[in-house]
């Protein structure tokens, strides 16, 4: 009798989510992850924007006369590299190639898969089988081994990377969106909406796929963290972004042979960066997936 | 009476389960005159949803029409998958049971009301809103120019039900199907979308085909009824005939076992048995394992026979005869 009226004094209010404004809602939430995903993130977008006015030297201007300075130096933050080329100028700019290409190389597989996987789910029979086995074909290869392995027979360049990480992570998408599909598709709105004759590319645009996206759009963060390690890498390999193009991957590579002459920070300064960004991102997404879980 | 707005004509449908074929419709025959109200009775699983799906299409992937016609506006639907398309939302529309899962949830409701509207007839989204709000005004939703931005989970389940209603009528059809739309709502509030209903069909003049289980909604809304007992047409003919003479022993049975409110105090009488599994069902009658009346002669194939003016039962032994 005690233990229920004492549950029954003191109920659990949880606070109702107010506004659809989630800006505010952060801070009383204390969602610690989204802050520091927000700051970290936020910080790194504003300074590649912000490139040209934070440096004065060209990221690909050489300069015979200042090589391998120390951070700190006169006039150079973060020093300069083997062909006196600004550090931070290339760190900056670098942040621009990477970001962009990193978003765009997130944002079209996760449209062409999100589009595929309601295809799938709305459909299914041999549409479903056909597509499905194909996911089944690309997830059995390692993720790297097949990118790496389109970049070299694509050939180097932007393109290439956006054509590579496409084809192997619609699947992701694809999976998540088709599942939830499925279920959407039983729903009555769905029999409804075909019974006021909404065509059928109306029905999976308007009423399948808005409803399906929740998952995946926590996937997208997760996915933009491993685009950043791909395309890094695919560039410290030599592959991918094209030389002179500041790219903190190449930055690495081009760093490396100088470590054990003692000018470690080549590698170091664009090795931190990246770490940070990650974390940022998955920061970043953990925050917004236990939003869109809050709200679900 | 008017030329009927839909006719369904020795309608057959099966279902295939676990390989074997169950016929879900056996013959069903039933018109809605055109403005006219029919109402389609009969316990769970008696095929009335089943019967309504077909007419606009939606059955579930394992069902087969395998005869019969449905002919809406003088066109046989089941011949001609393009035309019933082309009438889904402007000559057919349909509400359904449970107006919580028939909107969708993410969607404002304004927008839902209007998606056919813009979609037939390529209204812009300034003009969709604005229809948006004069349909939920005629259907009763107070304060419509802040409704209809709302989304289906901000609404109470008869408001949901007048927002079903709204995007129903949204591109004027000739006929509404009706999916027991006020089963899950509660008795004020189902009284309240039957006015609604029984006023849109006098000020539009759409027809209804109204199914439920509730004999008092359809002596309320409907002028016909048609009584479905295991995927067969029981009884057909008008309300007010067949619910103060039921010929059929079942219709009967079933109005027995109903209370009315302002009838005589008496004894419900329930039916004995229960309805049999489509996939057992008897040759013969359906009802004669259950029925008081049944002879070795109700074992034989029955059909309807026409016993008045619009008026069929298929039964070998019609209460009215025996008396």
């Amino acid at each position: 009798m005690s233990t229920i009226a004492k549950s029954a004094a003191i109920p659990t209010v949880k606070e109702p989510l107010l506004n659809r404004i989630a800006f505010p809602e952060f801070l009383r939430r204390g969602n610690l992850q989204l802050w520091l995903g927000v700051v970290i993130v936020g910080f790194i977008v504003l300074c590649a924007i912000c490139a040209p006015l934070l440096t004065r030297y060209s990221p690909t201007d050489q300069d015979m006369t200042a090589v391998l300075l120390e951070p700190g130096s006169a006039g150079h933050v973060l020093g300069t590299d083997n062909l006196g080329r600004d550090v931070l100028s290339r760190l900056l700019y670098g942040a621009r190639t990477d970001l962009s290409v990193t978003l765009i190389a997130a944002i079209i597989p996760f449209v062409a898969g999100s589009l595929i996987g309601a295809l799938c789910g709305y459909f299914g029979k041999w549409f479903d089988v056909i597509v499905m086995r194909l996911a089944d074909i690309v997830t059995a290869f390692p993720f790297y081994v097949l990118v790496i392995a389109l970049v070299f027979a694509i050939g180097n360049g932007t393109k290439s990377i956006y054509i590579a990480i496409s084809a192997v992570s619609w699947v992701a998408y694809a999976r998540i969106v088709r599942g939830e599909a499925m279920v959407v598709r039983r729903k009555e709105f769905i029999d409804a909406c075909v019974s006021s004759g909404l065509p059928t590319w109306m029905i999976i645009l308007r009423h399948v796929l808005p409803n399906t996206l929740s998952q995946s759009v926590v996937y997208v963060m997760s996915d933009i963290v491993m685009n950043v390690n791909v395309i890094v890498t695919l560039s410290f390999f030599g592959l991918g972004i094209v030389p002179p193009t500041p790219d903190w991957g190449q930055m690495m590579s081009d760093g490396q042979q100088f470590i054990l002459s003692g000018s470690s920070w080549l590698t170091l300064i664009p090795g931190l960066t990246v770490v940070l960004f990650s974390l940022g991102l998955s920061f970043l997404g953990d925050g917004l997936s236990n939003i869109i879980k809050a709200r679900s | 009476m008017s030329d009927p707005i839909l006719q369904i004509n020795d309608l057959c449908v099966s279902l295939r389960q676990h390989g074997r074929k169950i016929n879900v419709l056996d013959h069903v025959t039933l018109d809605v005159p055109a403005g006219g109200a029919e109402g389609l009775v009969g316990e769970s699983g008696s095929g009335k949803s089943m019967t309504l799906r077909s007419v606009i299409g939606l059955l579930p992937k394992n069902a087969q029409v395998d005869s019969g016609e449905i002919i809406f506006d003088g066109d046989n639907l089941l011949a001609d998958p393009r035309k019933l398309r082309s009438i889904r939302g402007t000559g057919i529309s349909m509400i359904f049971q449970e107006p919580a899962v028939a909107l969708n949830p993410i969607m404002r409701v304004g927008e839902q009301i209007t998606d056919g509207l813009q979609e037939h007839f390529g209204l812009d989204s300034r003009q969709a809103r604005n229809q948006a709000i004069e349909l939920m005004g005629q259907v009763g939703i107070v304060d419509p120019e802040h409704r209809v931005d709302a989304y289906p989970f901000e609404l109470s389940g008869g408001m949901r039900q007048r927002v079903m209603i709204a995007s129903a009528i949204a591109c004027k059809p000739k006929l509404i199907l009706c999916d027991e739309p006020t089963t899950a709502l509660d008795v004020t509030v189902q009284e309240q979308v039957i006015d609604l209903l029984t006023s849109l069909r006098r000020e539009m003049g759409i027809a209804l085909l109204y199914v439920t289980h509730d004999m008092a909604v359809v002596a309320n809304i409907c002028e016909t009824v048609t009584v479905l007992y295991s995927g067969q047409v029981m009884e057909r003919g008008s309300v007010h005939d067949v619910f103060a003479h039921p010929d059929h022993p079942y219709t009967a049975a079933l109005l027995h076992s109903t209370p009315l409110i302002d009838g005589p105090a008496k004894r419900l009488e329930p039916i004995p048995g229960t309805a049999p599994l489509l996939s057992e069902r008897p040759d013969g009658c359906p009802f004669a394992p259950r029925c008081s009346y049944a002879t070795s002669a109700c074992t034989g194939i029955v059909h309807p026979v026409r016993i008045g003016h619009s008026r069929f039962i298929s039964c070998t032994h019609p209460l009215d005869k025996e008396a």
